[in-house]
């Protein structure tokens, strides 16, 4: 089996005879090694909360940027190789800027994450008169929180480009406990307290140090406020309600 | 040596548009002139295009010019202008008044060049969607043109955020679309009625590069001039004044059974008066969700099909104007 694997899992667009994309799938493989992420959605707003690594008592963790601002109303965590969020992001930054321009209205959040979803398949190699394309598919997974007309919702996108709306959603290296964990607590009447609570309590499970305000981020798109990272304040006052 | 300014030379062309100078011999010679230089290298040329930009940007080129009136006198030098121009006027007139959950939005049907009538029905009024309608005017080609690809865009938004474009998103589309086109522009005079999201009704009103407006009403194209100020007197209630007790006017309230004969004595007067205006007459009516649409039944007006029969309505009404 191995064998014949590394036959078809050196071309990023070459299917091999079982019908799969080898390197896509490697890189969903990426994400399980990333740190724990979370998303729940509720009623009045969505949640989304982060493990940040610290690996050294040296390291300033407040420059760990692992949740980032799409647009008023719409913010992202992510989780795997961070770096290539940022193409991704800048992407659903400009496609949320040029639609308010052209439309004069907030993008939805299905709109958005769909733009995000088109660029994760645009790897491989490029043909004649093309411009330089991206050499290999996005080894990250995206959270997408945000309001429009519908409501709050909460989307999922990975490295194949596919997405999916979740009510709560846990991505990274302790996704398989955490989503265990949110599958029994979640309830569709949470309140954003109980969300907040509910996603600490989430990552604190399948973290190995312990959690504190260095090592956790979280932020929240609700219909008043739209996108906003929580302050240190906030974020102390959340952990001692948990 | 002669030497005399640029708008001595060509003062009979400054106007706001470039002059495009082309010599008949491929090469001027500068024999016959009294100086050497600065002029001969751009006499190697064939072409001397010369502007009023190009006179501040190359003035050794705009001193060549100067220097060469003599030459120009000579009926073989003589510079031959050369225009193109793509638009044409083709008449007609439109309006649109917007009511507190309705829109009216209404246009003639005659198509005009000069003096003669192309046509006797040209629409001018197109429906966009269920809630937006559009009417064109100012040169065919180019109203038939836009029109087209409004209707394309509002189709890929649809299939891109799985909804009817809303009517403040058309208008601003429409703006982009138009300024898009800014240096070569459509000759249309936009106005964009129907309903906004929030159930009222709106009218939007553009010039062809795009700058746009939301109004209670506003009358384009040939007949503008009398129409306009008339909406103005009925519609925004210029010079008139409340009686002594009575409630201010706000405009933008009028009820339908008002608004409808005020289009229709627009369309009829305008008619008598403008050359390029008559022949047939389209109102189109939408009316917001849930509306009762029993006040245009003396009207004979037909509904247009909706995507969403529970939504937002239009309809059409169509009468005659006098066709002399």
């Amino acid at each position: 089996m191995f064998l014949t694997r590394s036959e078809y899992d050196r071309g990023v667009n070459t299917f091999s005879p079982e019908g799969r994309l080898f390197q896509v799938e490697y890189a969903i493989e990426a994400i399980k090694l990333g740190s724990t992420t979370v998303g729940i959605r509720t009623p009045t707003g969505v949640v989304l909360g982060v493990e940040k690594r610290v690996q050294s008592p040296l390291l300033e963790s407040s420059s760990i940027e692992k949740i980032m601002e799409i647009d008023t109303h719409l913010g992202c965590a992510m989780s795997g190789l961070t770096a290539d969020a940022r193409t991704m992001i800048d992407h659903a930054r400009v496609t949320s800027q040029n639609h308010a321009f052209t439309f004069d209205e907030k993008i939805k959040v299905e709109s958005v994450t769909q733009a995000v979803c088109d660029l994760a398949l645009r790897f491989g190699e490029s043909m004649e008169n093309e411009d330089a394309m991206m050499s290999r598919p996005f080894g990250v997974a995206l959270l997408i929180a945000g309001i429009d007309e519908l409501g709050p919702q909460l989307y999922h996108t990975d490295p194949s480009g596919t997405f999916v709306k979740y009510e709560a959603k846990a991505i990274g290296s302790g996704s398989e406990a955490a989503q265990a964990e949110l599958q029994d607590k979640y309830h569709k009447s949470m309140s954003i307290k109980d969300a907040q609570i509910l996603t600490l309590r989430v990552l604190k499970q399948v973290m190995e140090e312990k959690l504190d305000h260095h090592n956790v981020q979280l932020a929240q798109v609700t219909q008043e406020k739209g996108f906003e990272i929580l302050t240190d304040i906030q974020l102390k006052e959340a952990i001692d309600a948990m | 040596m002669r030497i005399s300014t640029i708008e001595g030379g060509h003062s009979s062309d400054r106007g706001d548009r470039s002059l495009s100078l082309c010599f008949r011999s491929t090469r001027v010679h500068l024999r016959g002139l009294h100086t050497r230089t600065p002029v001969e290298r751009c006499t190697d040329e064939h072409h001397l295009h010369f502007s009023l930009f190009s006179a501040y940007t190359q003035p050794n080129r705009c001193l060549a010019m100067a220097l060469m009136q003599p030459l120009l006198a000579d009926a073989q030098l003589r510079p031959v202008g050369h225009q193109f121009n793509p638009y044409s006027e083709n008449g007609g007139t439109i309006l649109a008044i917007a009511g507190a959950d309705f829109a009216v939005i209404a246009g003639d049907t005659r198509q005009t060049e000069g003096y003669s009538i192309q046509t006797r029905y040209a629409p001018k009024v197109f429906k966009l969607t269920d809630r937006a309608v559009l009417a064109v005017n100012g040169f065919q080609a180019d109203c038939s043109e836009f029109v087209k690809r409004v209707l394309q865009r509002i189709e890929w938004y649809r299939h891109a955020h799985s909804k009817q474009m809303p009517l403040k998103a058309i208008a601003r589309m429409i703006q982009t679309m138009l300024y898009g086109k800014r240096f070569f522009p459509y000759y249309t005079y936009n106005i964009l009625g129907g309903i906004e999201e929030d159930g009222t009704g709106a009218v939007y009103s553009f010039d062809p590069v795009g700058s746009y407006e939301r109004e209670a009403c506003r009358a384009a194209g040939a007949a503008s001039s009398l129409i306009q100020p008339f909406l103005d007197n009925q519609i925004y209630f210029k010079n008139q004044t409340p009686a002594p007790g009575a409630a201010p006017f706000v405009p933008g309230n009028l009820p339908i059974d008002v608004v409808l004969p005020i289009v229709i004595d627009s369309f009829t007067s305008a008619t008598e008066r403008h050359i390029e205006v008559g022949d047939g007459l389209e109102i189109f009516i939408v009316l917001a969700k849930g509306r009762d649409a029993s006040q245009l039944s003396s009207l004979n007006a037909t509904e247009i099909p909706a995507a969403d029969p529970t939504g937002e309505r239009v309809f059409v009404v169509r009468r005659d104007l006098k066709k002399d």
